[in-house]
């Protein structure tokens, strides 16, 4: 019988960090059923027992506010129980963080409390077999960090063999939030002897932090850092990622030119399918992984939740209320998580406008487009390039979330729940690197799923529409993909770019924005690197250039976006409208984004 | 005799008790989860502007919309 244990505590707490050393290499990565928040589990041995781990998402309490607390509650009142709870808790915020053991302890779990993050003090006036006696469960103080620490919480789970399921009689589900708070202080009086502890560091960053002018212009600052350092530290990777990767795959097309029993066709569809389509979109996963690593840093950092708290009132100003602004920033990864993400906002009206805003904040898919144009046409000044598009991003959001208020009738003043603010913050504290690489490694996972997948499948229909009908030579006008793309390119024209290459890149974009890249390493048969940024640079002007990369950031984002845009709205008409939408105001901005370019770079064409 | 001032008016530094709370039911209760309830002791950490009320009540941070402090009555300790 495996032994099923599941890993709850507030937001940084440490839990991820527990969860990474005692499961080590054993993770497995799923989505909760219907969802798409991570679920992580593991499968460890332990004293000869066979135990399953699972993390649940950070929750401050089991009535669900946010769609992490939906799924914590949705796992525990599951019918598979669990046969016992750990639940982290930081030593230094006692109070808070055992509330959530009150409401635990009311459903009857069995749950084994673990004590981290204690300090230098390492602990000292905390007395964990008084905790134990006042909640009548067991207390252990550990530091998750240490796999054998860890493990001590996991024996007494083991240990505990659901003794502890029984009603709890300290704690009922109808106790008001007054009353549990009230019971454990009382507890707390008994059983820790501290001094009362301002962490002053905090306090005076917050002074900026939190300012409502200065808030909004440090988190740019931040931002604007984020892409700076992304350049900067990828940039040594990448030239790695050429040598390992360049001499492998040529040699690979060579071996296949010259093995007689292969179709003569297929050196063509390695190189200009495959390969090059794959490599274009692959060679830049050293900037996603800094980028993500980067963002990770930051919201382990604690000062995430600042910058929700701070650019809340500034996002309220345009329409987006209350709790929109958490949905937006996760919108900078993937847009298919910010938009469910939206569940969190109640009143039907908000959450509308936040759907349909998010898919104009730039997500990590559209990165590759932005690094290889800016690095053709503005080298040394990429980081500039990709900041100023991820705030136009940005500011577009919000100006249509401005402009969509008055269209969506009803739900003004409907009570108090419109645009209630209540955010925690939690210490800030150095991100522990081990968690860090785990979250990174997982994005890059997620990230070649998709290769293998979405964009693989679309660089080989690709290789096929520019290499038929048969004796057309390869990506020429004639082929299919050049007729294709020709149909469209007109329509482009205003915008600079006119090249079916370009038309064609964008209709593909529809099905994920890495395919952009991919389908002109495809289309040109040039792969990635050197020659594919040659011939953008002979096609595109600059103005084109910057048209394209504002188009590629605004128009309709990918189909798994429009898919989470239905199924959130539930309303085909909506999803279908938003497209029209998206692809509108990205040709508007484009255009007046490429004039305002000409007009600044001096020099109106002809 | 002290009267009750809004959580909103107060300045940055200043203890007090929560002395009513002039919300709804949904709003009362998800305060008084995060330790904002009748009674409750918090400090006001930073209140800036037209920005939230940052509040530390039971050892934790806390920003608070202002629209959602100005429902909250508080008495000075000191």
């Amino acid at each position: 019988m495996t032994f099923r244990i599941a890993l709850v505590g507030n937001p940084n707490v440490g839990k991820s960090s527990f969860f990474n050393s005692v499961s080590g290499e054993s993770q497995k990565v799923a989505n909760w059923p219907g969802k798409t928040i991570e679920k992580r589990s593991a499968l460890i041995r332990l004293d000869g027992k066979e135990i399953e781990l699972t993390d649940l998402p950070g929750a401050y309490s089991l009535a669900p506010l946010s769609e992490d607390e939906r799924i914590v509650l949705d796992a525990i009142s599951s019918k598979e129980k669990f046969d016992a709870i750990i639940q982290i808790v930081n030593s230094s915020n006692l109070e808070r963080n055992l509330y959530l053991t009150t409401d635990l302890l009311s459903r009857g779990e069995n749950v084994v409390c673990a004590i981290n993050f204690l300090g230098p003090s390492g602990g000292q006036g905390i007395d964990e077999k008084a905790l134990g006696k006042g909640f009548g469960i067991p207390f252990v103080k550990v530091d998750a960090r240490k796999k054998e620490s860890a493990l001590q919480a996991i024996r007494l789970a083991l240990e505990s063999k659901g003794a502890f399921r029984k009603k709890s009689a300290l704690f009922k589900r109808s106790d008001s939030p007054k009353r549990r708070y009230l019971a454990i202080s009382g507890i707390l009086k008994g059983a820790v002897k501290r001094k009362a502890t301002t962490p002053k560091t905090s306090l005076d960053f917050d002074s900026f932090a939190l300012n409502p002018i200065l808030g909004p212009l440090l988190f740019l600052a931040i931002m604007f850092g984020i892409f700076h350092l992304t350049f900067l530290l990828s940039e040594p990777i990448n030239s790695l990622f050429d040598l390992l990767f360049g001499a492998p795959a040529e040699l690979a097309v060579e071996l296949a030119e010259r093995a007689q029993f292969l179709p003569k066709w297929f050196p063509s569809l390695l190189e200009n399918g495959i390969l090059a389509g794959l490599g274009a979109v692959i060679s830049f996963l050293p900037q996603i992984a800094t980028m993500s690593f980067l963002l990770y840093f930051l919201e382990d950092s604690g000062y995430l939740a600042r910058a929700a708290a701070v650019l809340d009132s500034l996002l309220r100003r345009f329409g987006l209320g209350g709790k929109a602004i958490i949905p937006m920033l996760l919108g900078f990864g993937c847009n298919v998580p910010a938009i469910m993400g939206t569940r969190i906002i109640r009143e039907e009206r908000a959450k509308k406008i936040a759907i349909l805003s998010i898919p104009f904040m730039s997500c990590s898919a559209r990165l590759p487009v932005y690094v290889l144009f800016s690095g053709v046409f503005f080298p040394g000044k990429e980081a500039v390039a990709v900041f100023c598009l991820y705030v136009l991003g940005f500011a577009v959001a919000l100006l249509s979330a401005y402009f969509m208020k008055p269209l969506f009738s009803g739900g003004e003043g409907a009570g108090e729940g419109r645009d209630i603010l209540l955010i925690e913050l939690p210490k800030y504290q150095f991100p522990y690197p081990k968690n860090l690489v785990v979250d990174t490694r997982e994005s890059l996972r997620s990230f070649a799923e998709r290769a293998g997948t979405i964009i693989l499948g679309a660089s080989v229909v690709m290789w096929f529409l520019a290499s038929a009908p048969y004796g057309v030579e390869y990506g020429s006008k004639e082929s299919l993909a050049g007729s294709i793309g020709g149909i469209f390119s007109p329509v482009f024209a205003p915008l600079g770019f006119d090249s079916w290459h370009a038309s064609l890149a964008i209709i593909n974009g529809m099905v994920a924005k890495e395919v952009v890249i991919s389908s002109f390493a495809t289309t040109y048969g040039t792969g990635e690197g050197a020659e594919l940024s040659r011939r953008i640079s002979d096609e595109f002007s600059p103005d084109a250039a910057v048209a394209f990369m504002i188009f590629v950031l605004l128009y309709i984002p990918c189909f798994a976006a429009l898919g989470a845009i239905r199924s959130e709205t539930g309303s085909w008409k909506t999803t279908f409208l938003a497209s029209i939408y998206y692809v509108a105001v990205a040709y508007i901005f484009a255009l007046v984004g490429r004039f305002a370019f000409l007009l600044f770079s001096g020099g109106i064409p002809a | 005799m002290k009267t009750p001032q809004r959580l909103s008016d107060m300045s940055c530094g200043r203890e007090c008790v929560v002395v009513e709370i002039s919300a709804g039911r949904e709003l009362s209760f998800r305060l008084g989860e995060l330790g904002i309830f009748k009674g409750a002791k918090l400090s006001v950490a930073k209140s800036i502007g037209k920005g939230p009320v940052i509040v530390r009540v039971f050892g934790g941070e806390l920003a608070i919309g202002r629209g959602q402090a100005e429902k909250i009555l508080v008495e000075c300790l000191k």
